[in-house]
C-alpha cells in the first residue's frame, strides 16, 4: 500500500478506464486521485502563447504584450500546471521544507515534454539558484525538478543579489535590475544556440525574460522556455 | 549542563534520525550533495546530516506558587475519585491509564493532579494528535491556572517557544523535548496518527523525564494498552458515566456486498432508503462518513438525487477550506446532513444526531474509531437517542468488536451503577 505524497491519504490501487485514459501512471505512485484531480492540467485549456497561462480564449496576455514591446521574441513557455493551492502547498513542501524527494511527482513528466518538443540541438539552462538559497536547501529546485536531462550551466546569480524573489512584491520585481551574469567560461557555447530556459514557477515573467535578455545580448539565436506551473 | 549529538545517523540502506527516532530508507532521505535529511519530522524544520542535537538538561525553573488552582468548579463523587487516584500516580511516578466515555469530563478530573504537580514546581505537558483540542483546551486551563506559565505549540500556529512550566501540543511537538516532564498527559492516546505510530510512541517516551508519571487517556482503549494493563505493567481507572447518563448507541451492521458498486452506478439499497427517509422524513440531523476524500464526490451525488431537495447538505473533510462554514450551518439547521471523512468524527457535537459509516469494514477504521463514530450518536441530554449504522460490504473483526465493546460499555455502566471501578475490563 503507498500513501499520497501531497495529503498522506491511501492510494487506491484500482485502476478505471478514466484512469488508464488519462495517461497519469507516471504520477500514479506518488498521488492519489483526488490530489490529482485538483491539478490543473494547463494543456487542456485555451492558453496565452506567451507564457502559458490559462485564458478564455487563445489570444496573448496583457503581461506579455509588454514583454513583447520590450523583448520583441516572446519566450513561448510552456507550463504544464496551473498554480494553484495544491501547487502552492507542494512548493512549501518541496522548496521551502526542502524535501527533495517531491521532486520526483513531476520530475516524469517534465522530462518527457522537454525531451518531445526541443530534442537536438537546444541547450537546457536551469534558472540558477543565489549561493545563500542553495546553502540552506542543498539543492536547486529547477535541477530536481528536471534532472535526467543534460544541463548548460550558463548562467549564475549575481554575488549581490541578497534579496529573494518571493519577499519582492509585483512591480518591485518587475523593477529589478538584472539578476544574473554569465558563466564566463561558456560565453562560446552561447553564439547562435537554441536554449531552453528551465524553471519551477513562471511569475511575472522577470526572472526569464532577464535570463533571456543576457542570452540574446551573448549571440543566442532562439531562446524558448518551460515552467512546472504558471 | 548539555549533550550533543549528530541529528542523524547513517547506516548502510537506512538513515535513523536523532530527534524523532525514525529509519527511512536512503532513497527517500538522499540529497544530491552527498547529505541526507530526515523527511519524518521534516514539519519541524528539515534536519541533516550536517546538523548537530543539544539536550539541556531540564532545571525545573518555577516559581512557587502556593495555590495554583483557579478554577472553582465541582466535580461529581465518580469524577471525584478518579482524580484522586491521579494525583497519587501523578505524586508516585507512575503510569496510568484513564479509560473515560465521551462526556465524562476528562479535562475537570485532572486539574487536581496538575494543581498538585504545579505546587511541587514539576513540569508538566497535555498533548493531543489534534490541533484543535490542543485549541480547545489552552484557554480553558489558562482560565483554571491563572498564575502558571504556558504556552500552546503545534504546527499551524505562530506563538514562539517560550520556556514555561505547561506545555501544550500537539504529539509531533514533543519530537523537541528530551527528558522535559515530570508529568506528561496524553490526550486521546489511541487516536490517529498516534496509535502505532513508533514514532510517537519513542517521541513520548523520549520527552519524559527517567522519574515522572505518565497519564494517557482514551475512550476505547487499543489492544496493546489493554495487554499491558492485563499483564498489570500498567493502571487503568474505568469511568463509564456519559454526562447525561445515557448509554451508547449499540450499532446496526448491514452487510451488503456490492454496495460500492451499486453507490457508484448510482443506486442505493433499500434498506439504507428506509433508513435515510426516516431520518428525513423526522428532520433528524445525519452524518455520513467514508474511509476516504475520493469517495466523497461519489457519495453526495447519489445522496443528493436521492434525497431530491427534500432537505440540504454537503460534503466536508479536513482541509476543507469551508470547513468551519459548513460545520456552522449544520449546527444552526440549515444543513441536515454531511458527507464526511473520518477526520471528523471527534469533538463534533450535534443534538439529536444519527450517523451511518459507509465501508465500516475498510481498513482505514478500526474498533477504537467506530466506537468513537458511534459516540456522536445522541450527545445531548435532550435528544439521546439515535441511529448508528455500519454499512459493510462482508463481516470484519473491527467492526463486530466495536459493537461488542459498545455492549460492554453498557453493561459495565448499567452494572456497577455509575461507580468507579479500578479494575481490569474484560
Ligand atoms: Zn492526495
Ligand atoms: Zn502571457
Ligand atoms: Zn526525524
Amino acid at each position: 500500500m503507498s500513501y499520497c505524497l501531497m495529503c498522506q491519504n491511501r492510494i487506491n490501487e484500482y485502476f478505471d478506464l478514466e484512469w488508464v485514459l488519462s495517461l497519469q501512471q507516471l504520477k500514479k505512485k506518488f498521488l492519489c486521485k483526488n490530489c490529482q484531480n485538483n491539478l490543473v492540467e494547463l494543456i487542456n485549456y485555451p492558453r496565452c502563447p506567451g507564457c502559458g497561462r490559462k485564458m478564455n480564449k487563445e489570444d496573448t496576455c496583457i503581461d506579455c504584450r509588454k514583454w513583447g514591446s520590450e523583448y520583441s521574441d516572446l519566450l513561448g513557455n510552456i507550463a504544464l500546471y496551473e498554480y494553484n493551492e495544491l501547487m502552492k502547498k507542494y512548493f512549501e513542501k518541496f522548496k521551502f521544507m526542502g524535501d527533495y524527494y517531491y521532486s520526483n511527482i513531476f520530475n516524469g513528466e517534465l522530462k518527457e515534454i522537454v525531451q518531445k518538443k526541443y530534442g537536438k540541438g537546444w541547450l537546457f539552462v536551469p534558472v540558477p539558484l543565489s549561493k545563500q538559497s542553495f546553502q540552506i536547501r542543498m539543492f536547486n529546485q529547477v535541477e530536481a525538478l528536471f534532472s535526467g536531462l543534460t544541463f548548460t550551466e550558463l548562467l549564475a546569480v549575481r554575488n549581490d543579489e541578497k534579496i529573494k524573489q518571493s519577499k519582492l512584491n509585483r512591480r518591485e520585481r518587475l523593477r529589478r535590475r538584472q539578476p544574473f551574469v554569465l558563466n564566463s567560461n561558456k560565453r562560446v557555447e552561447i553564439e547562435a544556440a537554441n536554449i531552453l530556459l528551465l524553471d519551477d514557477i513562471y511569475t511575472t515573467g522577470g526572472t526569464l525574460y532577464h535570463a533571456a535578455r543576457i542570452m540574446k545580448d551573448a549571440g543566442a539565436k532562439k531562446i524558448k522556455s518551460i515552467t512546472l506551473a504558471r | 549542563m548539555f549533550t550533543k549529538k549528530a541529528a542523524l545517523e547513517v547506516q548502510k540502506d537506512i538513515i535513523i534520525c536523532n530527534r524523532c527516532g525514525q529509519k527511512t530508507p536512503k532513497e527517500r532521505a538522499f540529497l544530491p550533495n552527498q547529505q541526507y535529511y530526515c523527511p519524518a519530522c521534516i514539519m519541524l524544520g528539515r534536519l541533516t546530516t550536517q546538523h548537530i542535537l543539544y539536550t539541556i538538561e531540564e532545571p525545573n525553573l518555577f516559581l512557587d506558587i502556593s495555590d495554583p488552582l483557579t478554577w472553582k468548579g465541582e466535580l461529581s463523587k465518580n469524577q471525584l475519585r478518579c482524580s484522586n487516584k491521579i494525583v497519587q500516580i501523578q505524586r508516585d511516578n507512575k503510569d496510568f491509564l484513564l479509560w473515560a466515555v465521551t462526556g465524562a469530563g476528562k479535562t475537570e478530573i485532572l486539574f487536581a493532579s496538575l494543581a498538585d504537580a504545579f505546587k511541587k514546581r514539576k513540569r508538566v505537558c497535555i498533548a493531543s494528535p489534534r490541533v484543535d483540542v490542543c485549541n480547545e483546551l489552552h484557554p480553558r486551563l489558562k482560565a483554571a491556572f491563572e498564575c502558571v506559565t504556558m504556552v500552546l505549540l503545534h504546527g499551524y500556529q505562530a506563538e514562539k517557544y517560550e520556556y514555561t512550566q505547561l506545555v501544550i501540543c500537539t504529539t509531533h511537538q514533543l519530537l523537541r523535548f528530551k527528558g522535559a516532564f515530570d508529568m506528561l498527559i496524553i490526550d486521546e492516546v489511541d487516536a490517529f496518527p498516534f496509535k502505532n505510530d513508533v514514532m510517537l510512541m519513542n517521541a513520548v517516551n523520549s520527552a519524559r523525564k527517567s522519574v515522572s508519571s505518565l497519564i494517557m487517556l482514551t475512550a476505547t482503549p487499543t489492544h496493546s494498552l489493554m495487554k499491558q494493563v492485563r499483564r498489570k505493567k500498567l493502571e487503568v481507572g474505568y469511568l463509564p458515566s456519559r454526562y447525561h447518563g445515557h448509554e451508547l448507541p449499540v450499532p446496526k451492521i448491514i452487510i451488503r456486498a456490492n454496495w460500492m458498486k451499486e453507490l457508484q452506478s448510482g443506486k442505493i439499497c433499500n434498506k439504507l432508503k428506509k433508513i435515510i427517509n426516516s431520518w428525513t422524513d423526522n428532520k433528524e440531523p445525519f452524518l455520513i462518513f467514508v474511509s476516504q476524500i475520493d469517495f466523497l464526490r461519489d457519495v453526495i451525488v447519489v445522496i443528493k438525487k436521492f434525497i431530491n431537495g427534500r432537505c440540504e447538505g454537503e460534503t466536508v473533510f479536513s482541509a476543507d477550506k469551508e470547513r468551519i462554514e459548513k460545520v456552522q450551518k449544520m449546527r444552526d439547521g440549515t444543513f441536515q446532513y454531511l458527507v464526511t471523512t473520518t477526520i471528523l468524527e471527534r469533538g463534533v457535537t450535534f443534538a439529536g444526531l444519527n450517523i451511518l459509516v459507509l465501508g465500516a469494514d475498510d481498513e482505514l477504521f478500526n474498533s477504537a474509531s467506530l466506537v468513537q463514530i458511534a459516540g456522536r450518536v445522541g450527545r445531548s441530554a435532550q435528544e439521546p437517542d439515535g441511529d448508528a449504522i455500519f454499512l459493510c460490504s462482508r463481516k470484519k473483526k473491527t467492526v463486530v468488536n466495536a459493537k461488542k465493546q459498545i455492549i460492554l460499555l453498557n453493561l459495565k455502566g448499567r452494572k456497577i451503577k455509575n461507580e468507579l471501578l479500578f479494575d481490569v475490563p474484560e
